[in-house]
């Protein structure tokens, strides 16, 4: 029976494990470029207002960017760490489980006799931190355990293709 | 077609042609599309130049059949090795091979001209990404005899994997099992409450265009409709006519599609066959099937009729999103199912009276109807302003919809109801739920691929959590995601699943 934090019993969060503290700045800076990227076409927008004086107040103009600036700047800086504190894994004998969210806590089990194929990918911002992404294919799709340091990366991927290999049935 | 027992497999089949008839189908296929161009040719032109346009349309046709028969020396297919290879390609040459072991279903599919020439394609479906290999214009024997091939180097595969994994084998291997057929008036009754009228309506609008491009204008004027003075019995009466045409195109569609539907199980494969013109025969291997479907329609479960639907798998190491959905039976009785089930499929059969099912707790209800209520009042203020900041419009024309809020409400409540699950002891996995239709999806536990427990702050307040498991289908049955069940039963649910 799992326990009322979804936990299965005999395996214990103790077997959860935590993403590499360096994915967190990596996320922060995905979230930077994302976050100049609203803010560019935020005030793309306010401009064309303003030059066809449908908005013609340069302080509340002013206001709306500083807002968007200050709401861009609180996600950068705390979304990564809530996200990072919630988003745990466990690689097991009969299954991988995932969990993550903060608001919405999601939790994925995926049994190793489904998996089909295991990859290993690094964008370039990983790249920058040594960081790599786990992707875990079932015949119904796949998961991801991104944010893991190649040295716990590879061992994890070799552990998934030999157990999966174990069940190989469909 | 039938199946011949007690020929002995040939273990290979050398390179073949497909039958000479290909020729003339292909020719036939290729000046449908010159002859539009050709009749608006010789229409335009008048009387000019007419002796140029046929000559001209000779040469074409000539060129065409060279052409066609050269293409035709390039095509054969072989099965060697458990590999089935298909060639073709006159300039670019094309190469196709599939092993035996990732024949996911062999179809066959007759055109009412390949049946003048006893010819079918033979559609072999893999498991991975991409178009089937077709195999053109081959007689019934050649047909026969490639799946003979076929079952004959898949037996040890399906023996192995049998052994390991599935107890009813032995079952499939020995059983005799009956054919199921629709009768006429099942077809007919099919199409009335298949409620698909959505692709009858393109067709309609589709014609009217053409009718609308093709009748001159001094006709239109004779009408007594004039479209700047619309009266409501006008709109009503040209709607009215529209949606019955649309329901008969939709009757007829259902007619041509599955007249003649017969399903019998042959040895470890299910066996559909159908249509009026073009006759189609798929060939499902039971192994892949992931799950069976229960559809039951709004305009069906009234009147105590659903379909059924067969989900199958992708190969064991095949693409991450193959699988296929196929129509296992398109009408059937409620009550008669379980029969039917037991009948063709035992493994996927279920006795409605064991059920124990597990429903959604008393306080899911208000999460099911309340945000139906919002999202349909937010949706009439949405039309409402947008008909306001149109000029001329009265903006509450938009409440017009506001009669229809009960029936949303009781969809939701329905939605809330016929949600719920049940695992038996032998891990088959019953699950229902509903958008418009009620869906019984009918699997195996050890085929959820992966399984989700979510919840936000609000269910979690509740004890409450959404459940998803995935399925390797594409269907409508290959992602099952129940709202608002009880945390702790959906929690058990995970671990049972294990």
């Amino acid at each position: 029976m799992m326990n009322d934090e979804g936990s299965t019993e005999g395996q214990t969060d103790e077997s959860l494990q935590m993403l590499d503290t360096s994915v967190i700045t990596a996320w922060r800076i995905i979230l930077a470029g994302l976050g100049i990227v609203i803010l560019a076409v935020l005030c793309g927008v306010l401009l064309v207002l303003h030059r066809s004086n449908t908005l013609s107040s340069l302080p509340v103009i002013a206001g709306v960017v500083a807002l968007g600036v200050l709401v861009v700047v609180f996600a950068v800086w705390f979304l990564p760490v809530l996200e990072w504190r919630h988003w745990k894994y466990a690689v097991r004998d009969n299954e991988i489980e995932i969990r993550s969210g903060h608001v919405f806590v999601v939790q994925t089990l995926m049994p190793m006799a489904r998996v089909q194929h295991v990859d290993m990918r690094q964008g370039p911002i990983e790249r920058l931190f040594e960081l790599t992404t786990i992707v875990i294919h079932t015949a119904a799709g796949g998961r991801e355990i991104p944010g893991l340091r190649a040295s716990t990366a590879a061992p994890i991927r070799a552990r998934i293709a030999e157990l999966a290999n174990i069940h190989d049935d469909l | 077609m039938t199946e011949p027992k007690g020929t002995p497999p040939r273990l290979s089949i050398s390179p073949t042609r497909p039958n000479p008839g290909w020729i003339l189908l292909a020719v036939i296929e290729s000046l449908r599309t010159f002859v539009v161009a050709f009749v608006a040719l010789v229409f335009s032109s008048r009387e000019r130049g007419a002796a140029a346009i046929a000559v001209g349309a000779l040469l074409i046709g000539a060129a065409i059949v060279i052409w066609r028969f050269l293409q035709w020396r390039m095509l054969s297919y072989e099965a060697v090795d458990r590999t089935i290879t298909m060639r073709s390609g006159l300039v670019e040459k094309s190469t196709r091979s599939l092993q035996v072991e990732r024949i996911q279903s062999v179809d066959t599919h007759e055109t009412p001209l390949g049946r003048l020439l006893g010819i079918q394609e033979v559609h072999l479906t893999s498991a991975a990404a991409g178009p089937p290999i077709v195999v053109p214009a081959l007689k019934s024997r050649e047909i026969d005899e490639l799946k003979i091939w076929i079952d004959a180097h898949q037996g040890g595969l399906d023996a192995a994997e049998a052994k390991e994994g599935d107890p009813h084998s032995e079952l499939s291997a020995s059983a005799e099992f009956p054919k199921w057929t629709l009768s006429h008036r099942e077809v007919v009754l099919a199409g009335m409450t298949s409620g698909r009228i959505a692709p009858a309506i393109a067709l309609i609008a589709a014609g009217w265009r053409l009718f609308g491009d093709v009748v001159p204008d001094e006709v239109w004027e004779r009408l007594p409709i004039d479209p700047n003075r619309l009266e409501l019995s006008t709109v009503v009466f040209v709607l009215g006519v529209a949606a019955i045409l649309a329901w008969a195109f939709s009757i007829l569609g259902a007619v041509m599609a599955h007249w003649n539907f017969t399903v019998h199980r042959s040895g470890d494969n299910l066996v559909v066959s159908s249509g009026l013109l073009d006759r189609r025969q798929h060939t499902v291997p039971i192994r892949r099937i992931q799950a069976i479907s229960m559809v039951e329609g709004v305009l069906r479960q009234p009147f105590g009729f659903a379909s059924l639907m067969v989900e199958s798998a992708a190969g064991v190491h095949g693409a991450d999103q193959g699988g296929e959905v196929r129509s296992m039976l398109p009408f059937v009785p409620t009550r008669s199912v379980p029969k039917v089930m037991d009948a063709l499929l035992p493994e996927f059969a279920w006795s409605p009276e064991a059920v124990a099912w597990h429903t959604l707790p008393s306080r899911a209800m208000a999460r099911y109807i309340v945000p139906s209520i919002r999202s349909f009042l937010v949706t009439q203020a949405l039309i409402c302003f947008a008909l306001f900041v149109i000029p001329s419009v009265e903006w509450w024309l938009g409440l017009v919809f506001l009669p229809a809020l009960p029936l949303w409400m009781l969809f939701a409540y329905l939605q809330y109801r016929d949600a719920g699950w049940s695992l038996g002891e032998d891990h088959q996995l019953l699950l229902r739920h509903r958008t418009l239709d009620r869906r019984l999806v009918i699997t195996r536990g050890r085929s959820v691929h992966i399984r989700e427990i979510g919840s936000n702050p609000l269910q979690r307040r509740a004890s409450l959590a959404s459940i998803t498991l995935r399925l390797a289908t594409v269907g409508s049955g290959g992602v099952i995601t129940l709202r608002h069940v009880d945390r702790t039963e959906g929690q058990a649910l995970m671990t049972s699943l294990e």
